[in-house]
């Protein structure tokens, strides 16, 4: 059930280079710089979103996710959410206004994976970049690379998904949109959703805590998955898989790796969801046809290079 | 001496790279990473990941030879591993000729394209 958490907002990732990390998000991927801070710190966005930013990359000694934030209708819900966080025994931390630029207070918790969430309501509103929103173009003509046009959503793995779908269904009020089972009915993978989109966020079961996946980030076409697949080609960028498509979700998708090793996911298409939707489910057998569905195998880069 | 990290545009020299207890040798262009030349040699005794330097897939230790180094994860290759010759094929270049040997870590989960026996040998330290 809803109960005012909107969309995927933002995500920190930890880089090893910055500019290599820049060069990749900004020039590769098509997202539109907007803001660096003091700390270093840069801050992107796709060219549709609306919000100021929703990448944020920081420099350090190892890759991965700090965290990834969730927007809410208003600053009501989130001070609501906020003590139904304590309650159901999360370790929350109030970050001021401003620690981002342009970003209101957030709400940080912790989460039986070893995944840091945050909620907010603020955050400064840039609109959709170089087209506004009053007699707006199709699309801005100086896109580069990609033309990626917004962060989507991140696939997370950790220990103990089951603890983490619940607080995100039972606190936060996602949807349970797809799910993988094995033969005990034990819930091996769970794609949540707090929209109409297939997913807005992704567990799946692994040993070591508080591990990134992919993030991803949302193409128009097929075509512009192929064009991404000769990008990645032309930059002789770290490729994992693809162009392909996913069986889970039914996106059309290319995975590749940013520079520090993080991978990065492009896609097209996929499903979509109402909240009276009983949870698509794949068997964990067909786990290869989820995943790929034309390969139709693992590769074992998928179930264990992370960051 | 300019680095030549990143810059292919550099005169490349080949270096001999000896895998210890394997029948493997490989050729590295000093202009790409570990890695990558193993790929490109079409040998896979070490572990392909992000070629990035953070998921630690490719960590291995140098027991002979110079190379230069970019920065890598520190969840993978502390400062200790590091001094030692522990690396990730993935941020160094060879600057000579290479003995190596696969050293994946104990705690990394799962498939480890490295030998079982450099596995095991890492899980009794
Ligand atoms: S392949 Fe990921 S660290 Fe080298
Ligand atoms: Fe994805």
């Amino acid at each position: 059930m809803k109960k005012g958490v909107m969309r995927p907002g933002h995500i920190q990732l930890r880089v090893l280079d910055m500019e290599e990390a820049v060069a990749h998000y900004r020039d590769l991927l098509g997202l539109i710089e907007v803001d660096r801070d003091d700390q270093g710190r840069v801050y992107l966005k796709g060219w549709t979103e609306v919000d100021k930013f929703s990448v944020v990359l920081r420099e350090a000694d190892s890759a991965g996710m700090d965290f990834v934030g969730y927007k809410c209708v208003n600053e009501g819900v989130v001070e609501s959410l906020r003590q139904e966080l304590i309650e159901y025994g999360c370790k929350v931390e109030d970050i001021p206004a401003g620690e981002l630029n342009g970003c209101g207070r957030r709400v940080r918790f912790d989460s039986p994976t070893g995944h840091l969430f945050e909620i907010y309501a603020t955050k400064e509103q840039t609109g959709k970049w170089e087209v506004g929103n009053r007699n707006p173009e199709a699309w801005p003509r100086n896109l580069t690379g990609m033309k990626a046009t917004r962060f989507d959503h991140c696939l997370l793995y950790g220990p103990n998904i089951a603890g983490t779908i619940d607080l995100f269904r039972e606190v936060l009020g996602f949807d349970l949109a797809e799910q993988v089972l094995d033969g005990e009915g034990t819930r091996l993978a769970g794609f949540l959703t707090s929209s109409m989109k297939a997913h807005d966020v992704a567990f799946i079961e692994h040993p070591e805590p508080g591990k990134l996946h992919h993030a991803s980030f949302y193409l128009e076409t097929w075509e512009d998955v192929l064009r991404a697949a000769d990008l990645i080609s032309m930059t002789d960028t770290s490729i994992d898989i693809g162009p392909t498509r996913h069986g889970l979700t039914h996106g059309k998708t290319i995975y590749f790796f940013d520079p520090s090793g993080n991978r990065s996911e492009v896609f097209a298409g996929g499903d979509y969801h109402y909240p009276d939707h009983e949870p698509v489910t794949w068997d964990a057998e067909q786990l290869g046809k989820a995943i790929f569905y034309h390969d139709r195998v693992l590769n074992e880069r998928f179930l264990t290079v992370l960051t | 001496m300019s680095s030549q990290i990143g810059n292919p545009a550099v005169h490349a020299d080949m270096h001999q790279v000896h895998v210890q207890d394997e029948e493997v040798r490989f050729k590295a262009s000093s202009a790409v990473n570990l890695l990558v030349a193993m790929e490109q040699a079409r040998e896979s005794v070490i572990g392909i990941g992000c070629r990035g330097g953070g998921c630690g897939k490719c960590r291995i230790r140098v027991l002979d030879g110079d190379y230069e180094t970019k920065r890598m994860s520190r969840a993978w290759v502390t400062e200790e591993d590091e001094a030692q010759g522990i690396v990730l094929a993935c941020r160094i270049f060879a600057r000579s000729d290479l003995t190596i040997i696969a050293e994946p870590l104990p705690m990394a989960y799962g498939y480890q394209p490295g030998r079982p026996s450099s596995l095991k040998q890492a899980e009794l330290k």
